[in-house]
């Protein structure tokens, strides 16, 4: 190809990926090592309040005042900050802090036990917004994907043995959570679990006494969970399910002559062969989970389930700091990178193995 | 060791086609049984059944004496070779053969003891820990015939092994079957569409078509005596010349009258359509029963004719000559000796006693030498012994 035709044809793709990722990204990074702030001094504020008889009260008090230039306008100092947005975020002087805190004893000076000891440090740590975000974060990506591969491959094994006719209106039953949005979605969960709700007055009505979802972490912890099982486990079954039709049938039948039982076949020839698509299911969810966002937001819950999405977010609309976000942001694309690097570096090895 | 039997087989598809209608078929312990027919003649689906891969409709199939309609495929004692060979391909060579040993709990050590063995038979003992995906065509055949033998079934099915193999190989490959199955000395039961490999292959060679059997019997009597023009069609390269003719009769003698020419009857087949006169056939007779005619007398019952040459195929030892006779074509196989010219006009010589007649209707043949229409393993055997005694 000429290398002229070659540009033609690359060339809007390469410009709209420069400018509306490498651009933006570059930014991003830009604004996380620097801080502005408008040039304040601290200047004597003489004030003289009349008393009576002709007397004055004066009185001399420091005041800061924004600096302003010769147009009247007040300074604005811009400054390269170095990784002190990363250090406010991640804040790993309180971690420290927080893991080499004494709690051998109580605080009437009796002596703790292991678990004593483990539940404060965890409660020490997560109480840092990043540490707290983060392991929410991870836990929930750690939960919630096996259960989507084993959900999504039953789901896809099931709906690959029913007869033909039904199959259409079963995938489409199937994908239907994943079509709705996270948030209508979220939302409808929250609502099935609010205190006067469905699920907490049904439970009431059968004697299980008043529960309230949405006033504790575990519960409210499980709910996310248990959404983003949901939510995500269509995505692993339509891809299994495509990847069912692929399995080669004489295989299939080579191993039934062989003596192999149907949970036989299914461990050594079909997990196998669908194996390089539950690495890219791994890949895609791990990515998906780590910038887990809207049901955080839905249940308002970012005391008791907190995410680094949604602590980007905190930082950008609450706190007012876009340096601070943009530190948190790059925060979350690098755990992004390491957690998918064990999955990368095995599939790399796998296409070279092929190759 | 084992024989297979099916009785009335019938296999019907949900959508209600019928595949296989009413089959019945004896096949004795140890034979090389070829089942051979164009694709879509229910061949392979036949050969699933006896594995158990495909449900039978009714009727009954015995392998052995036992009843094994509602056995499920590990345990009808069988190993089948697959035609894209199905090796496992995550697995190496050795986990692959080993498979079925590891699915049936075999002790380790026998495991490894049996799969040595067989790899040895199929000389690949050095290709144990690669993968499939790391071999040639023919080193996966191997593999997969390594897999078959490794359990030692009572009966091997093939189902088209050779076709993926490029010419040479296969050719060398069939030598290998066949050695193995004489080495082994087991039943087996190979499917394939091509004639040659059929002919070659197998002690007895069933031919199928649209799911029904046309004829059973050994390659030599399928040649020289088919029941029907489908077979006298399909066994044989090149294959039969078929050419429309009705009898004639004229002091006496049949004839067969093409419109181009007329040949006259032996007296032996005469006999069986006398009685036909007028009637539509189909005259068949194959390339090599046609000759360039010679000075001396031959040994058969001969008829002349002229005919045109018009393309000629040298292969070395003969020709194949593709002729005409007024609005007529056919092909003969003449030696290459002869001197031939195309569009040069040519006196031939055709051995009428290897002559054939097929009725227009039903397409049987009317003047074998058997009135018993070979469909069943007896009669084949009948129609091989007449054809050892049949020699020119």
């Amino acid at each position: 190809m000429k290398i002229k035709t070659f540009l033609a044809f690359v060339g809007p793709s390469v410009l709209a990926m420069v400018g509306l990722i490498a651009v933006p990204l570059i930014g991003v990074v830009y604004l996380s090592f620097h801080s502005s702030y408008v040039k304040t001094e601290i200047v004597e504020v003489k004030s003289s309040v009349p008393l009576f008889g002709g007397l004055t009260k004066t009185t001399v008090e420091k005041v800061p005042q924004p600096v302003l230039d010769e147009n009247g306008e007040p300074v604005k100092v811009w400054e390269y900050v170095g990784g002190r947005n990363f250090d406010t975020v991640a804040d790993p002087g309180g971690l420290v802090a927080a893991v080499s805190k004494d709690r051998s004893t109580t605080e009437d000076g009796q002596p703790t036990s292991f678990r004593q000891r483990m539940d404060g440090l965890y409660r020490d740590v997560t109480d840092i917004d990043f540490w707290g975000a983060l392991e929410f974060t991870l836990l929930y990506a750690f939960i919630t994907t096996p259960c989507i591969l084993v959900l999504g491959f039953l789901l896809a094994v099931l709906v690959n043995s029913v007869v033909q006719w039904i199959r259409g209106p079963l995938i489409f039953a199937t994908l239907l959570p994943f079509i709705i949005t996270p948030v209508v979605g979220s939302l409808s969960i929250y609502w099935l679990f609010l205190d006067n709700a469905l699920v907490a007055s049904l439970l009431e009505q059968f004697g299980a006494g008043k529960i309230y979802f949405l006033k504790d972490a575990i519960s409210i912890r499980t709910l996310i969970v248990l959404y983003g099982v949901w939510h995500v486990t269509p995505f692993a079954f339509v891809i299994l399910y495509a990847g069912l039709q692929t399995v080669p049938q004489d295989a299939l039948q080579a191993a039934m002559v062989d003596g192999a039982t149907y949970w036989q076949r299914i461990r050594y020839i079909i997990i196998p062969h669908l194996r390089a698509l539950f690495s890219f299911i791994i890949l895609i969810h791990l990515m998906d989970a780590y910038r887990i966002f809207e049901p955080v937001l839905v249940f308002g819950s970012n005391l008791f389930a907190n995410s680094l999405q949604y602590l980007t977010y905190y930082i950008l609309n609450f706190e007012d700091n876009y340096y601070k976000a943009a530190a948190s942001a790059i925060l979350t694309v690098i755990g992004i990178c390491i957690l998918l690097l064990p999955v990368l570096r095995r599939t790399y090895r796998e296409q070279k193995g092929v190759a | 060791m084992a024989g297979i039997k099916m009785v009335d087989v019938k296999k019907q598809y949900p959508n209600g086609f019928v595949a296989i209608e009413n089959m019945n078929l004896e096949i004795p312990d140890k034979e090389f049984v070829v089942l051979v027919g164009p694709s879509g003649c229910a061949k392979s689906t036949a050969l699933k059944m006896i594995a158990g891969l495909e449900e039978i409709s009714s009727g009954e199939m015995y392998i052995g004496d036992r009843l094994v309609n509602k056995v499920p495929p590990k345990d009808r004692e069988i190993a089948m070779v697959f035609q894209s060979y199905a090796l496992y391909p995550h697995m190496t060579i050795y986990d692959n053969i080993a498979f079925g040993l590891k699915m049936r709990k075999t002790p380790k050590e026998e495991i490894d003891k049996l799969v040595k063995e067989a790899s040895e038979i199929l000389g690949m003992s050095d290709l144990l820990d690669r993968k499939p995906r790391q071999l040639s065509g023919g080193q996966r055949q191997r593999v997969a015939l390594g897999r078959a033998i490794v359990r030692h079934p009572q009966v091997f099915l093939f189902d088209e092994p050779l076709s993926n193999l490029d010419a040479k190989l296969r050719v060398k490959m069939r030598t290998e079957l066949k050695k193995l199955h004489e080495r082994l000395h087991t039943t087996v039961v190979y499917v394939t569409h091509d004639q040659v490999e059929a002919m070659t292959m197998g002690s007895t060679i069933v031919v199928l078509k649209l799911g029904a059997i046309q004829q059973v019997g050994s390659p030599l009597s399928l040649y020289s005596f088919p029941s029907n023009r489908f077979v006298a069609g399909f066994i044989g390269s090149p294959s039969m010349n078929f050419l429309d003719c009705t009898i004639a009769e004229e002091n006496g003698n049949l004839f067969v009258d093409t419109g181009a020419f007329r040949l006259m009857l032996p007296e032996d087949k005469a006999a069986k359509v006398r009685d036909h006169g007028g009637k539509e056939f189909i005259f068949g007779i194959r390339p090599e029963d046609i000759r360039k005619r010679r000075e001396k007398k031959e040994s058969y019952s001969e008829e002349h004719i002229n005919a045109k040459i018009n393309v000629i195929e040298p292969l070395g030892k003969e020709m194949y000559v593709n002729l005409s006779a007024g609005n007529l074509e056919f092909m003969a196989i003449i030696n290459a000796r002869f001197p031939l010219k195309p569009h040069e006009e040519v006196e031939l010589t055709l051995n009428m006693d290897r002559m054939h007649l097929f009725e227009k209707e039903g397409e049987k043949e009317a003047v074998a030498h058997t009135a018993k229409n070979a469909t069943t393993l007896e009669g084949a055997r009948l129609m091989a012994d007449l054809d050892e005694s049949d020699d020119d």
